[in-house]
């Protein structure tokens, strides 16, 4: 009594477990199958379920309507061919506004929406698209519009919003999908003092390096404090001068045997996102988030997918809110790395990985690197200062019209200063993608310092949110420059 | 024959449903072979060595997602 309402469900399948999971929905949940419907077959009302389930075998889910004890049947039973049953939720149509306050155009025939910007803008043709199909056709018009609104309306010497004119900017003959053309561009931001030829020595007494001041955190309030970061690298000089013990969670070693770094590149890295800073001077963005180091790559710097998994779980088991991973290799995606991203960010944990150097610009652009080509993982693009603005770094990899990986953000990543193993010199200057990466961990330990409760996911949306935009191809630096929260308040809108 | 005797190194991935059963999972792989070294309870994961032949019977064990074997990889 009390439960006859029956309600519409989405069941999820385990891949490949359609006919046992249509079993267990029959003897369980008293679902007939005996006139399902396949979504693939044609228009069918998915406002109403009805009696009759509807299968999406694509996917393997199946939309059925259910009373709340058959509910609990299904959910109890020891089958593993159904993952989950989630009740239907509502969900309604979102209408955008243009700048004019009128609502965006939207055709209700297929075609996505097209921003009510400006037609193709003049600058931005669209010259690959006459054989595309008509809702390719509106879309890239629609980036294209899009495009020469941000940037003043015209791309070649466009101004952006409260921005100097940018300077060396080539203007794209084309903006079609077939040419990855990369824009090596330089954007004149207003200008912060360069210190880098007063920054001679380590900590507090000698400047920012650029990198903390071209990300803000030279003067955030926020210090990371308590975030727990992950550097997973070569692992660690313990003896060096610049942090004490106490800045140390914890270490461990999945290759060779100590977390110890005699190679530098781990050194670095972590310096870079969890180094000294005051407010005078510093080359680290979070300087009192708490550091783990987890070394995955041995001496020589290699390590392998067995060793990068352990230190995520490893990480993520500790409570660490940022992972950062300078690491790299020129092959698809590793399922391994991305299914543990997926179930770091959806806990505490952001990921985030360096786009990888192979590349040598501009005739030489190579895809992003696994695990940063990994969709869950963040993707660090590589810049330069150029003026006093930023340009991509010759090395950085980026996206390829042949690949759909791309690049989430961008970071400083030449001729950047940072600590290194005592018995090389104790600090040195470094290049790549990798330089850029902990610059991202350490903007995103500020972030999860000043939202302690948000998952993973959370703390990589709000650095792309934060980021400042560039005058360059989005398929090269993502979002823009990672910029640091400069206090708690950060979203207030 | 000869080649497919040899361990290869692989990370296995466990369904999300059987999280908290990976020690059932890793007897179940140890049963079919695998030499278990690290159970990665963080991620649901486990790594070890297994034969290139064995690969398909792993892949069909309850809770078993899927099994890749390990790459090298470099600095970035």
């Amino acid at each position: 009594m009390g439960n006859i309402v029956a309600k519409d469900y989405i069941v999820v399948y385990r891949s490949g477990a359609r006919s046992d999971a249509n079993r267990v929905l029959s003897t369980r949940g008293g679902v007939s199958f005996s006139n399902e419907f396949d979504s693939g077959e044609g228009d069918v009302d998915l406002r109403s379920v009805g009696e009759d389930p509807i299968v999406y075998a694509e996917l393997d889910m199946a939309a059925v309507s259910m009373e709340a004890d058959a509910v609990a049947g299904v959910r109890s039973t020891r089958s593993d061919a159904i993952l989950f049953v989630e009740e239907v939720r509502e969900y309604a149509v979102q209408l955008p506004f243009d700048s004019r306050g009128g609502a965006t155009r939207m055709d209700v025939d297929g075609d996505p929406p097209v921003p009510a910007a400006e037609p193709a803008s003049r600058s931005l043709s669209v010259s690959a698209s006459a054989d595309l199909p008509s809702y390719l056709r509106g879309y890239l018009q629609g980036v294209a519009g899009l495009t020469g609104n941000l940037l003043g309306g015209s791309v070649g010497g466009g101004v952006l919003p409260g921005m100097p004119a940018i300077q060396g900017l080539a203007t794209p003959e084309s903006m079609s999908l077939a040419e990855a053309r990369v824009a090596e561009a330089s954007l004149t931001l207003p200008s912060f003092p360069s210190t880098e030829a007063e920054f001679e020595v380590a900590g507090s007494q000698g400047g920012f390096t650029w990198g903390l001041e071209a990300t803000k955190a030279s003067i955030s309030r926020l210090t990371g404090a308590g975030v727990r970061v992950a550097i997973l690298d070569t692992g660690f000089d313990f003896g060096h001068p610049d942090f004490s013990e106490s800045r140390f969670g914890g270490h461990k070693f999945f290759i060779t045997n100590t977390a110890s770094d005699s190679h530098g590149h781990g050194t670095h890295c972590t310096g870079t996102a969890c180094g000294p800073r005051s407010m005078s001077g510093g080359y680290g963005v979070a300087p009192e988030a708490i550091i783990f180091v987890g070394k995955v790559m041995n001496d020589q710097g290699k390590g392998d997918t067995r060793t990068i998994a352990a230190g995520i779980d490893w990480a993520l088991q500790n409570g660490c809110r940022l992972c950062s991973i300078s690491i790299g290799a020129q092959q698809e995606p590793s399922k391994v790395i991305e299914m543990a991203a997926q179930r770091a960010i959806q806990k505490n944990m952001a990921v985030i990985a360096a786009a990888g150097n192979d590349s040598k610009r501009p005739n030489i652009k190579l895809p992003v690197s696994d695990p940063a080509n990994c969709t869950s993982v963040l993707a660090v693009a590589s810049l330069r200062q150029q003026g006093s603005g930023f340009a991509l770094s010759s090395f950085s990899n980026g996206a390829l019209p042949s690949r759909g990986w791309s690049i989430d953000i961008a970071g400083p990543g030449e001729n950047v200063y940072s600590s290194y193993p005592v018995a090389k010199g104790g600090f040195q200057r470094l290049n790549g993608t990798s330089m850029a990466t902990p610059h991202v961990a350490g903007v995103g330990a500020l972030i999860a310092q000043s939202r302690p409760d948000w998952p993973g996911f959370g703390i990589m949306n709000a650095l792309i949110q934060l980021a400042a935009p560039l005058p360059i191809q989005v398929g090269q630096v993502g979002r823009g420059l990672v910029q640091a929260p400069l206090n708690v308040d950060w979203d207030r809108v | 024959m000869s080649g497919s005797a040899e361990l290869v190194e692989i990370v296995v991935t466990v369904r999300e449903d059987y999280a908290q059963r990976l020690d059932d999972v890793a007897a179940g792989l140890r049963a079919a072979g695998m030499r278990v070294d690290d159970i990665l309870g963080g991620i649901g994961m486990i790594s070890g060595a297994a034969t290139a032949a064995s690969f398909p019977s792993l892949k069909a064990l309850p809770g078993v997602l899927d099994v890749e074997v390990s790459k090298p990889y470099g600095l970035g």
